[in-house]
């Protein structure tokens, strides 16, 4: 089914309730900008409100580079993924490939450097150790906040967490109760909508079930020709949580999808089109003990297909159980400690396919233990902690860290660490290989039919120790300003040795800092700035012959990137969003630097409905973001109007 | 963009056109800024507390909120509080000296945890009819009335009816049923 019939179909939907919606029962919570007096006790009671764990609470004591999107700054920006939700965060860098395509990094390097994590599930793939952006979804009105982590987080998060850790956290399903519904369509997002209900469930819990779908245009070439690279996708998803006794929490959450994306361009200039579907189940149990011991027992599961015809296909499944303990030992520390373990099976194709892997078919196991005692003895604190990881790929790895903090007076916060990550090999390193059709077909390393095992049984992790410093101040009450600064050494980075095939033969120096500041003007005018600079410095082993890694690695990462946010509300109903970023050019990926302005107004016609206006990428037609100027996908601009309101 | 890919678009927005048109008096869900809903709760407590008469020159005397002039709670109380009617009475909403005259106040609002300084105006207005709201880290015994306190994200209060009674303020049933009664 096409999605623009769906839409119609909700639509529809849409049509009879509001023919059919009784009046509505008073709803227990509020919007924002209304005057909170005209409310009574009851509703505020039930109103759920920012700023508690926010800006000067958690966030202002937290000793790493931490930034944090609430719901409101998401809300706001209107961006319709959680890649370009993620524009927004100093020091992540997103690439937009094609019409549906990204990657997302965090101090330079690619993107299997980084761990992220939705309700605590893993939402990177073994296959590559990316995240798959063109799928990865949610109801994003359900997103409670992204804290995001420049930096290693390995003593907590194991492999991969290297340069950054994102962790999205949904809301409670009782904080969803009621119907949310949302449409919209326009250039570029070519039309999106879906609704969200919740129900308290007797006594014991609440629970909530979404449906959503979205169809996007293509991007277009630099000659102006389209690209035909838009896409679609439907995705359905649920929360059910359950409070057994005081102690015990129960929360179980589900999702299942289904897209395609239009001609995607590999090797040897095929285009072909992808079809994804996917679903994953998660179990996580939360126990409080009588002495605040807290215990989290998680059990999930991921699975998925894609496929791309003539090119590359693959399932999988990955299950995975992690059982954690904290608990308060005397007044000065708190300890905490965990073991983990995960498999993960896949099935890939083999020939005619152009990418295959070696075996076909893979099972992988994972198994992690940590702990960590975070002390605090009075102005000062310490997080000493290390995760040990055994993989079938490089056996044992270990990844300590050691965190130090001050907080002198109430307002000013400084920390400092050192910690060590890996980021162990995957299927691709070790297994991919590229069936060759023909001397020069379908690319240049071909010398004739055969295959090229490009993967490399002995490839072994990539390796960094970070050196971190952090500075936050609240310089006033409406103003907080954080620096960071990092030195990342990294050893044993992948390069790619002739013909075809990877090694570890490459060593790198990243540096360089994120400078933040958030200052409310007024209630109603807020601004937001961040500056960020990255140098790298590579090197390549005597050994190799790999002519291009150096440019990559130093080149392949803007070095300055920058962003101005202002959200204000100039009347109680109006919501203004602006954000302006600048992001340098990438000489290694062929782009030269750009600036781009989203702006978004917002107006909440009655406390149930509201309106908005989106436009993203307004001050070119269309700039590139990665790739020769030939074949690249430029995107383009973006205007699109939705609706969302709710009712009980 | 051709006109059948926004039909879909324009439909939604009819739909909720009409939705909208049909329920303006429902609310809906939200977060909001913390100290918004604070001073809103102060609002609906003076609305379900009632003052002995000698508290008052007339009857159409203002109503006079107090909070310390250093208090982080100010700003957002003059906002939400100032120049609100509650029956025949305006609000007022007035920065208070540390050694200022308390008694001039109905309601004393407050706000950090400055707990020293706090003490001592509490006992300065035990048994004179002023309204107490505070959001200490504990409930304050044995002169605190009502403690704001966050729990799960959401602002709860709690009520000490012992303290109210003895400063000759008559307290709404709906009020009680709503709080949690502090114990110690």
């Amino acid at each position: 089914m096409r999605i623009s019939n769906a839409m119609g179909g909700v639509a529809g939907a849409l049509a009879f309730a509001a023919l059919a919606a009784p009046a509505p029962a008073p709803n227990p919570a509020v919007v924002a900008r209304v005057d909170l007096t005209n409310l009574g006790l009851e509703d505020l009671m039930a109103l759920e409100v920012t700023g508690v764990t926010g800006r000067s609470g958690t966030y202002l004591r937290s000793p790493a580079a931490v930034f944090v999107l609430t719901r409101e700054d998401i809300q706001s920006a209107g961006a319709r993924t959680f890649a370009d939700v993620l524009r927004l965060v100093p020091g992540l860098n997103v690439v937009r490939s094609n019409a549906t395509g990204y990657t997302v990094t965090s101090r330079g390097f690619g993107g299997d450097k980084l761990q992220v994590l939705i309700d605590g599930r893993s939402a990177y793939s073994p296959l590559q150790s990316q995240v798959f952006w063109d799928v990865f979804d949610t109801y994003l009105e359900d997103v409670a906040r992204i804290e995001v982590i420049r930096g290693p987080g390995a003593t907590i998060y194991g492999a991969n967490a290297v340069n950054g850790v994102i962790n999205i956290v949904t809301r409670p399903a009782a904080d969803t109760q009621g119907t949310h519904m949302h449409a919209g369509g326009g250039e570029e997002e070519r039309a999106f909508g879906g609704f969200r209900s919740g129900e308290a469930l007797g006594d014991w819990g609440h629970g909530r079930a979404y449906v959503k779908a979205r169809e996007r245009d293509s991007t277009d070439l630099a000659s102006g020709a389209p690209a035909i690279d838009g896409g679609q996708q439907v995705q359905a998803g649920t929360r059910v949580d359950a409070a057994i006794g005081g102690a015990h929490q129960l929360s179980f959450s589900g999702d299942i999808y289904q897209a395609r994306f239009y001609s995607a361009t590999f090797p040897g200039g095929a285009t072909t089109d992808t079809d994804a579907s996917g679903r994953n189940a998660g179990v996580r149990w939360t126990h409080t003990g009588a002495g605040g011991g807290e215990t989290l027992t998680s059990l999930s599961y991921d699975g998925y297909d894609r496929s791309i015809p003539t090119i590359f296909t693959e399932s999988r499944d990955t299950y995975n159980f992690d059982l954690r303990h904290n608990f308060a030992a005397g007044q000065a520390h708190r300890l905490s400690a965990g073991v983990g373990a995960r498999a993960t099976r896949d099935e890939t194709g083999g020939p005619p396919l152009v990418i295959i892997f070696q075996p076909a078919a893979r099972t992988a196991y994972t198994y992690s233990a940590f702990a960590q005692d975070e002390m605090t003895f009075g102005d000062w604190s310490f997080v000493l902690g290390t995760k040990y990881e055994h993989n079938d790929f490089t056996g044992s790895e270990v990844q300590p860290g050691v965190r130090v903090a001050w907080a002198p007076t109430k307002q000013t916060f400084t920390w400092a660490s050192v910690a060590r990550a890996t980021r162990t090999p995957n299927r691709l390193n070790h297994d991919i290989g590229l069936v060759c059709t023909g001397a020069g077909a379908p690319l240049p390393q071909c010398t004739g039919p055969g295959i090229i095992s490009i993967g490399n049984p002995d490839f072994d992790s990539e390796t960094l120790v970070a050196y971190e410093w952090g500075l936050r101040s609240e310089i006033r009450p409406d103003l907080v300003a954080d620096l960071a600064l990092f030195f990342n050494d990294y050893d044993d980075l992948a390069t790619t040795e002739p013909p075809l095939r990877f090694e570890n033969m490459a060593e790198a120096e990243g540096y360089g800092g994120e400078l933040t500041a958030t200052w409310s003007l007024t209630p109603s005018v807020r601004l937001a700035a961040f500056y960020a600079y990255l140098k790298i410095d590579a090197r390549r082993d005597a050994g190799s012959a790999d002519a291009t890694v150096v440019n990559t690695l130093e080149n392949g990462s803007p070095e300055q990137s920058a962003g101005l946010r202002l959200i204000m509300q100039p009347l109680p109903a109006v919501n203004l969003d602006g954000f302006l970023r600048f992001v340098d050019s990438r000489p290694a990926n062929s782009v030269p630097g750009y600036t781009e302005l989203n702006l978004r107004a917002a107006w909440q016609v009655t406390p149930l409905v509201e309106l908005s206006l989106t436009g993203e990428n307004l001050l070119d037609p269309q700039h590139p973001e990665t790739g020769a100027v030939a074949t690249r996908s430029e995107i383009p601009r973006s205007i699109f109007a939705e609706v969302t309101w709710r009712w009980r | 963009m051709a006109l059948t890919r926004a039909l879909p678009a324009l439909a939604g927005m009819a739909a909720a056109l009409a939705f909208a048109l049909a329920a303006p008096a429902a609310r809906a869900q939200g977060t909001a800024d913390l100290p918004a809903v604070k001073a809103a709760f102060v609002y609906n407590f003076i609305k379900l507390v009632s003052w002995p008469e000698n508290r008052f020159s007339s009857p159409a005397a203002p109503l006079q909120v107090c909070v310390l002039a250093d208090d982080p709670m100010q700003p957002a109380l003059r906002r939400s509080l100032a120049a609100k009617l509650v029956g025949t009475r305006a609000l007022e909403v007035a920065s208070l000296e540390a050694e200022g005259d308390v008694l001039q106040c109905h309601v004393l609002y407050l706000g950090g945890h400055a707990v020293g300084r706090h003490e001592s105006l509490m006992a300065r207005v035990r048994g004179q009819g002023v309204l107490l709201v505070d959001e200490g880290p504990q409930f304050n015994w044995p002169d605190g009335m009502i403690r704001l306190f966050i729990e799960q994200n959401r602002v709860r209060f709690e009520l000490n009816l012992e303290s109210l009674e003895r400063s000759g303020l008559r307290v709404d049933p709906r009020l009680i049923r709503l709080a949690r009664i502090a114990t110690r």
